[in-house]
């Protein structure tokens, strides 16, 4: 999810071009597929399923943003909020 | 010395091993570069003999093991080198077609196709000198990492501590070691020795290249092994602090961005797609060198394709077989590595040590068989070829394979 982050960032910045965006969106966007398959295929001990659940949905949450960015292409002035909204979500799930 | 340094594009700088040094860097920083620079030492001895071997013998080394113990025995390593390249093949052209994707946004299955078909008009039509002269100096792209740890301030200090001292850090051991693992299992990769002798042959090396040959070695997988650890280095500088983990091959271009701004994304694609075709040429070519050497076929890559029919075919089945692997099921050529890399370390003794054997044999080698010194070396790289035999599965099932 970082690198995702940093990839619109530095688009963003015009340091990474439009073609290398969309192709590196859509391998985060698989990788963060597989990563909610996984964590949503560990069963949570009984006290820790609200924050199973969290994390499933931030996954999720991240996963459509870069997904839907990935395919419909992205101006270089919106990459940063972008950007800025996935590190919240990653900030979400560093969260206890 | 651009056989060397070709031989060294497949085991250090492939699509696996760009992918894992990148994982090295970003993970555990300087912690992990005693792995490649083991590995380094362990290749320059073997590539040393198996070229000094060729050299004396005017043979290679599959023509050795069978002569020397019988098509039966040769069978063993040639199956399942068989399947290992297979799969390296179809990872390699599936890198080569990655590198096009990230340029272009067109699907790299799509790719596929046309990097194979560019790669079997290369090693039908083209003749051994170009594909070595050629891969070799479009290789040195590779050597923008080295330019790029200098650039973003890699902390020298540091990063030789790392090496004396390495540190997992707040990683986990299971994954440090697995990764410690496949480093060392992409480079003692039996391939390399196969194709090296082979390509020796090629070249008509006779006992007036003993010298050269250890020079070659040395440049070569030293040329390979810089390349390989100033990945580590630009991951380790660029990427881990800003917690960001390789996982996916175009992760490992950031550090270049961030060294070169734009011109990084192209450097990027470049070195991905040089080093990956490179790769796949020399995987093509061993695969074919290995099955014609060990049935005592007529092979070469510089006779005409009607003399070495066969040779010329075995190559243009698999590039489809691997093409059609990568190209329609759509696999990760990340993961692809992964199983062969695993299938590699099982087989690996059962490669290395009938060269103690073969290394001391004064039939091939006259009076350079392997002096008490190199024999050591050998039973050494044997040791660590059964450890790696023994761990790969066990850490790939615990790691869920990275």
């Amino acid at each position: 999810m970082l690198g995702s982050a940093y990839t619109l960032e530095r688009f963003g910045d015009g340091e990474i071009s439009a073609p290398f965006l969309r192709a590196s969106l859509e391998q985060y966007a698989i990788a963060m597929k597989s990563s909610a398959q996984s964590i949503s295929s560990l069963k949570p001990p009984p006290g820790a399923r609200k924050e199973h659940r969290r994390e499933v949905e931030a996954v999720s949450r991240a996963r459509s943003l870069v997904l839907k960015a990935g395919h419909r292409g992205i101006d270089p002035q919106r990459a940063p909020e972008l950007a800025r909204k996935l590190r919240r979500i990653t900030g979400e799930l560093k969260e206890p | 010395m651009t056989l060397g340094i070709l031989t060294a594009i497949g085991g250090y700088v492939d699509v696996g091993a760009i992918a894992t040094a990148g994982e090295a860097g970003s993970k555990y920083g300087f912690g992990l570069i005693w792995a490649m620079l083991l590995g380094t030492v362990c290749i320059i001895f073997l590539i040393e003999m198996v070229g000094r071997m060729s050299a004396m013998s005017d043979k290679a080394y599959m023509d050795i093991l069978r002569e020397k113990f019988g098509i039966k025995f040769a069978l063993l390593p040639l199956a399942s080198e068989l399947i290992a390249n297979f799969l390296l093949l179809a990872a390699e052209i599936g890198g080569a077609a990655f590198a096009l994707y990230l340029l272009t946004g067109i699907p790299f299955q799509i790719w596929t196709a046309a990097v194979a078909l560019a790669l079997w008009l290369l090693l039908w039509r083209g003749s051994f000198s170009l594909i070595e002269d050629g891969t070799s100096i479009l290789g040195l792209v590779t050597l923008c990492f080295l330019v790029a740890a200098f650039t973003l301030g890699t902390p020298w200090g540091a990063a030789a501590k790392g090496v004396v001292l390495p540190s997992i850090g707040s990683g986990s051991p299971v994954d440090y070691f697995y990764i410690a693992a496949g480093i060392l299992g992409a480079i003692i990769s039996p391939y390399l020795l196969f194709f090296y002798s082979s390509g020796s042959q090629e070249e008509g090396w006779t006992r007036r290249m003993v010298r050269s040959n250890r020079v070659i070695a040395v440049v070569g997988m030293g040329f390979g092994s810089v390349s390989a650890i100033s990945i580590i280095l630009v991951s380790a500088v660029a990427l881990k602090p800003l917690g960001i983990q390789v996982g996916q091959l175009q992760t490992v271009g950031l550090g270049l961005v961030k060294a070169f701004g734009i011109w990084g994304v192209y450097l990027f694609a470049a070195t991905l797609f040089i080093c990956c075709f490179g790769a796949a040429a020399e995987i093509a070519l061993a695969l074919s060198f290995e099955v014609t050497q060990i049935m005592g076929w007529k092979y070469g890559e510089d006779r005409k394709p009607r003399e070495a029919a066969v040779f010329n075919l075995i190559f243009l089945v698999y590039i489809v077989g691997s093409t059609l692997l990568i190209g329609l099921t759509g696999m990760d050529p990340l993961q692809l590595t992964i199983f062969s890399v695993v299938f590699t370390a099982l087989v690996l003794p059962a490669v290395v040590v009938p060269f103690l054997a073969a290394m001391n044999d004064p039939t091939y080698l006259e009076d350079q068989t392997n002096g008490l010194f190199s024999n050591v070396a050998v039973l050494l790289i044997v040791l660590l070829t059964f450890v790696l035999s023994a761990v790969s599965i066990p850490l790939t099932i615990l790691t869920g394979g990275g």
